[in-house]
């Protein structure tokens, strides 16, 4: 996308992180190094709740910030960074996900009835309600649940709900790095929103809370 | 289960519209007229509790917290792509690659060199010994374009210690070897810094200091440069790569006005006192806000009023847009008389000083951007998260001063911990939340 000169200097203006990625543009090491302490945690909170596990989270990340850096001599600020870096994400773990389903290997991500896959909200469901025992629900099993709801989510549902929880974008920067369009964001969130509600039903009906934990 | 919205007669379209509402993406008009809903619809009501409260479950989710080694890690891998890359004739542009061989090897270097300094005292590190002085103000040295610049910024040596006389090598390597661990690995840092600079950076740094070294009001000129340096510190990496972008004139411009609005800016008691008060403020006006029921919410619309009213360029106090049919209300002697209560002696002084009606907008919309701004909180709703205990230990032995850790210090550990988290995010911002502090020189 072609962007005016003055565009550029306004990303540049109310990001600090554009201004950064410009100076790694002209050779600036530090400036690539800063960026990476600033977004490495971030980058791979997303990608670890996006693909289930950790390891691969990481691998990702890097291969992220490899692009990033592969990129930098073409860079021309056309949003905010994090919104640059998370397209980039965005597209690294959709390739992964290709990559994974051609060597047939087993996926432990479900899907929600939709674009991936058939919809384990039932198994969702009875195993939520298998585990609603009387006491409260300790920090950790209640993780698990909500891990467990998260990934009853589609990949696209779960990207936009993980970028509009842990990076509080908006709709229009979702949908950038998406490549959606903010009404699409809308529903899809919305839907997200539904499904998270009706998977995690059961705990807040109870209004469980986790009980404390004991040291 | 109860009966979801998008199962009713609203349909999907109202559930977008009340999600939207839950994520701060309405219009004003639009978010009127969920509140309104709000307000005379118990389901409706009980709809967005629900919504709110699967939504905040996502809090447990674990946050991923990464340490230096897989930042070495990442760095030690683009630098072997790099040396494959410029490895490729076909590639003329790839000698510039090296820099990333330059990180990795400052990386590991930082490592090596902690040992050497603290273990063993090599001829090679009599270049280190020579730029001590140098190296203890580098971020200073670096913003320093003459000597000239120095005098135009003579009011750093206010408050600064008078600097210590001129040592010779072995005087100084006697004190670089009394240091703690920590001070001789940042010290080593800043060396590695100094070395990744071009040469013709690296010689300019040099002669500079050896310039003010030869000045006849050289203990002055030191003072100033150290005074500044505390001040540049203070600065996250971003600010500090901001003004390092100014030539001289704007810089010094943009360092008079960041130390006139530090000088207004309310500390952490007076801007939760602020806060609270704007906040009362609004709800009297506004009494459809008062009515959302869960505070989250209230809270995160009237962060919605006040982040619109800061991003408009012709912003009038009072923010809050009069409801539909009603007269823009303006805010009385009584309500300051409230806020001047419940502020310090200090931040009243600011109040009564600015007696005319634009000097006060001036500062209650400075203190709003303070309190709302970019760099106050933004949406990020804990801002414990993302923060490790190493990074905060830090920011705590390297960025306060001696004043600040003594205040925190006595303080209940609970209370202390709070502290000073607010006090690293007053000076990080939230997107600034994973910026290790002092990680870089430029």
């Amino acid at each position: 996308m072609a962007l005016s000169e003055s565009s550029t200097d306004n990303y540049a203006l109310i990001d600090p992180d554009v201004r950064l990625m410009l100076e790694v543009r002209d050779g600036s090491a530090a400036a690539f190094e800063e960026l990476m302490l600033r977004y490495q945690s971030r980058l791979v909170t997303v990608l670890e709740h996006l693909v289930g596990r950790r390891g691969q989270a990481e691998d990702l990340a890097q291969e992220v910030f490899l692009r990033v850096y592969r990129s930098r001599e073409r860079y021309t600020p056309g949003a905010r960074f994090s919104t640059w870096l998370f397209t980039i994400a965005n597209n690294v773990a959709l390739n992964a996900k290709r990559s994974r389903s051609r060597r047939r290997e087993v996926n432990v991500e479900p899907a929600e009835s939709g674009a991936f896959g058939a919809a384990p909200l039932e198994q969702m469901a009875q195993a939520a309600s298998g585990q609603m025992p009387t006491r409260q629900l300790d920090k950790a099993e209640l993780r698990d649940v909500v891990r467990l709801a998260i990934a009853t989510l589609s990949e696209r549902q779960r990207m936009a709900v993980l970028l509009s929880k842990f990076e509080e974008m908006s709709y229009a920067d979702i949908g950038a790095a998406m490549d959606m369009t903010p009404q699409a964001i809308k529903s899809l969130l919305s839907r997200a929103r539904e499904n998270l509600r009706t998977a995690l039903e059961p705990y807040l009906q109870r209004g469980d809370r986790p009980a404390p934990e004991v040291p | 289960m109860n009966e979801s919205l998008s199962q009713g007669a609203d349909g999907a379209e109202f559930r977008e519209q009340f999600v939207a509402y839950l994520d701060g993406e309405l219009d004003a008009a639009a978010a009127s007229e969920i509140e309104r809903r709000l307000a005379r619809e118990p389901q409706v009501q009980r709809e967005l509790q629900q919504l709110q409260q699967a939504w905040d479950l996502l809090d447990r989710l674990p946050q991923a917290e990464l340490d230096d080694k897989f930042t070495r890690s990442t760095v030690e891998m683009i630098a072997v792509a790099a040396e494959e890359a410029a490895e490729r004739p076909a590639r003329p542009r790839a000698a510039r690659w090296g820099w990333a061989r330059k990180v990795a090897a400052l990386a590991m270097a930082c490592a090596a060199g902690f040992a050497i300094v603290r273990f063993g005292w090599p001829d090679a590190n009599e270049q280190l010994l020579r730029d001590l002085p140098l190296l203890e103000n580098l971020e200073a040295y670096r913003q320093t374009p003459s000597v000239e610049f120095l005098w135009a910024a003579a009011f750093f040596a206010e408050g600064s210690e008078s600097q210590r006389a001129v040592e010779d090598l072995s005087q100084r390597k006697v004190r670089v070897e009394s240091m703690a661990p920590e001070e001789k690995e940042q010290l080593w840092r800043r060396y590695e810094r100094l070395r990744v600079l071009s040469g013709d950076e690296q010689a300019r740094l040099r002669s500079l200091e050896a310039q003010i070294g030869r000045d006849a009001e050289a203990g002055k000129l030191r003072q100033v440069v150290a005074g500044y340096q505390h001040w540049l510190e203070q600065l996250s990496s971003a600010e500090r790569a901001e003004l390092f972008n100014l030539d001289s004139e704007e810089r010094l411009k943009r360092i008079a006005r960041r130390r006139a609005e530090a000088a207004d800016r309310l500390g952490p008691e007076d801007a939760k006192a602020f806060a609270d008060w704007f906040e009362a403020s609004l709800l009297k006006q506004r009494p459809a806000l008062a009515a959302i029921p869960r505070e989250g919410l209230r809270k995160a619309q009237i962060r919605q009023i006040v982040e619109s009213f800061l991003a408009r360029s012709d912003a009038r106090w009072p923010p809050a847009p009069a409801a539909q049919g009603q007269k823009r209300a303006a805010w009385g002697p009584q309500d300051f008389a409230s806020l001047r209560e419940a502020l310090s002696d200090k931040a009243r002084r600011q109040l009564d000083k600015a007696a005319l009606p634009l000097e006060r907008r001036t500062l209650l919309i400075g203190w709003l951007r303070q309190v709302y701004g970019p760099g106050a909180g933004g949406r990020r709703p804990d801002l414990s998260q993302g923060l490790s205990e190493e990074r905060l230990h830090k920011f705590f032995a390297e960025e306060l001063d001696d004043a600040e850790r003594a205040r925190l210090l006595s303080l209940p550990l609970d209370q202390m911990q709070r502290q000073l988290r607010q006090l690293y995010w007053q000076r990080h911002g939230p997107g600034k939340a994973f910026a290790a502090p002092g990680k870089v020189a430029r």
